[in-house]
């Protein structure tokens, strides 16, 4: 049995997620997941909970200012670029904590880490991961991670938000490499938490952690500027790829529990298991060797600010964040049924 | 010259750096080329003189957000002759427009200059100007012509001509 740990993009918003998973290891000290997929600021987070650095992301998610992730420029100057702010203050950042040293614990621990991007020239939302075993699917395409600069690479894709960040050449300093020049940007573009990723990886118990509430959150304001506009659109956006990337893997969960309450019925009504199996077992069939998920989530009850899109960061607002992460993880662990944790 | 450098401080201490003020960016050279006419005037004696010319202006940024200092060098007409004039030039940062999450776009600043002209000129004066998208400045300008005791009175345009800074890629 695989476990995996699934944290959506969010920006700011992230801090939830570093709180929920410090309550989840302090309740659950023995929960070890062993597939990470991150998306946008779940790819900042994920390598360093895979390698239990928890303390480390704790202090990144709550000493940050608008400052150090990005810096504002004079409007001029950006008429012809690819974006409006500079994001060398984050790549900085990327480089001083996501280390070859932490990057070779990593490769050496055996956990496997997804990494969600959008490529600009193939529109494909292109996963880069250090799992050999991965392929690409219908949906996604898989790069395999080559080096520790190909890793912040990846990650730093990953986290720029398209117009407002600037656009990465993850394979840029991979001498040969056929998309050398092709340009990444944030997986939410496509892939709010990649939850498929992990169902492709085996995973059968997935923790997924969500940086929005799911529903519509209505805002009583009006927007009349160009920034609060574009970034409530990719808001709006987000929150619905985000509730597309739920119904699949829900609707698939659905699809197994049926077969195998049918399969059930029908050795209940006396037809042998082996013709029962036999019945359901057809070439490339999507659920062969599949069994139910148990797909647990975590999410914020309510709104948790951080601005439009996750941009606006404010360590004390982060704080509260993070305390929300704590609060969610205790009610979450209070929710379970005895039989469905099997990691204590 | 006292007194000068204490409004000097004043005013620098009087205004408000912001973290992510992205005018005057530090260790910048930037370069403007200034068109500049208008009158030489004593206020008494009339007809005033038409004062025209061309000036080129390169200026470094030595106090982030604040503070550029640099030469100007430029030809003027007035009194029916071509002249010259240099000197240096200080401009400090009054105001940024900022644009909230789009960065500024554009600043106030006055700038303090003394030049020596050609034939017997010596101008102390300064100059108001707004720089909008880095791109573009206009100003009117005051100067002191302390030697021949008459007062250079004009409108600016001036153009960026040196080559925006490219901010790596990661």
């Amino acid at each position: 049995m695989k476990r995996a740990l699934v944290i959506s993009g969010g920006g700011s918003k992230g801090a939830f997620a570093v709180g929920a998973i410090k309550q989840l290891h302090q309740i659950y000290p023995s929960l070890v997941f062993d597939i990470y997929v991150g998306t946008s600021t779940g790819s900042l987070i994920v390598p360093l909970a895979a390698i239990d650095e928890i303390n480390l992301l704790e202090e990144i998610y709550t000493t940050q200012s608008k400052g150090t992730i990005v810096k504002e420029l004079r409007i001029g100057d950006r008429l012809n670029t690819d974006s409006i702010f500079d994001a060398n203050p984050l790549w900085n950042l990327v480089n001083k904590y996501f280390t070859d040293d932490r990057y070779n614990i990593l490769q050496t621990s055996g956990k496997k880490l997804y990494i969600n991007t959008t490529c600009l020239q193939t529109e494909a939302l292109t996963v880069f991961t250090n799992d050999t075993a991965a392929t690409s699917k219908e949906g996604y395409e898989i790069r395999q991670i080559t080096n520790s600069d190909h890793f912040r690479r990846a990650i730093m894709a990953s986290s720029c938000q398209p117009v407002f960040m600037p656009t990465i050449q993850v394979n840029k300093n991979l001498p040969g490499n056929a998309e050398k020049d092709h340009q990444y940007v944030d997986g939410g573009v496509r892939e709010y938490a990649g939850i498929e990723m992990a169902i492709d990886a085996g995973a059968t118990e997935i923790f997924a952690i969500l940086l929005s509430t799911g529903v519509n959150e209505p805002e009583n304001k009006y927007y009349g500027d160009l920034f609060s506009l574009m970034q409530r659109t990719i808001d709006i956006f987000m929150t619905d790829v985000g509730k597309n990337d739920l119904i699949i893997p829900n609707q698939y969960n659905e699809a197994l529990q049926y077969i195998d309450a049918v399969k059930r019925k029908m050795i209940n009504d006396g037809i042998p298991g082996n013709d029962v199996n036999r019945y359901f077992t057809i070439s490339e069939s999507p659920y062969a060797d599949k069994v139910p998920l148990k797909l647990f989530t975590i999410r914020p009850d309510a709104p948790l600010g951080g601005g439009p899109g996750g941009l606006n960061f404010d360590s004390a607002e982060m704080k509260g964040m993070l305390a929300k992460g704590i609060g969610s993880a205790i009610a979450f662990s209070g929710g379970l049924n005895p039989g469905d944790v099997t990691w204590a | 010259m006292k007194t000068f450098m204490s409004a000097l401080c004043l005013l620098c201490s009087s205004i408000v750096v912001s973290a992510q003020d992205p005018e005057f960016p530090k260790n910048e050279f930037i370069m403007h080329v200034r068109l500049h006419n208008g009158m030489v005037t004593d206020f008494h004696s009339s007809p005033d003189l038409y004062v025209g010319g061309l000036q080129l202006v390169p200026q470094w940024t030595v106090v982030g957000n604040l503070l550029r200092v640099g030469a100007v060098v430029g030809g003027f007409y007035t009194n029916k002759k071509l002249q010259g004039l240099a000197g240096p030039t200080v401009s400090i940062k009054l105001k940024t427009f900022s644009l909230k999450n789009f960065g500024s776009g554009g600043n106030i600043n006055l700038s303090l200059d003394h030049w020596w002209g050609t034939d017997q000129q010596r101008l102390l004066g300064g100059a108001v100007n707004v720089d909008l998208l880095n791109l573009f400045v206009t100003g009117i300008s005051v100067h002191r012509d302390y030697n021949l005791n008459s007062w250079w009175i004009q409108g600016t345009v001036a153009f960026r001509i040196s080559k925006v800074k490219k901010i790596p890629h990661p």
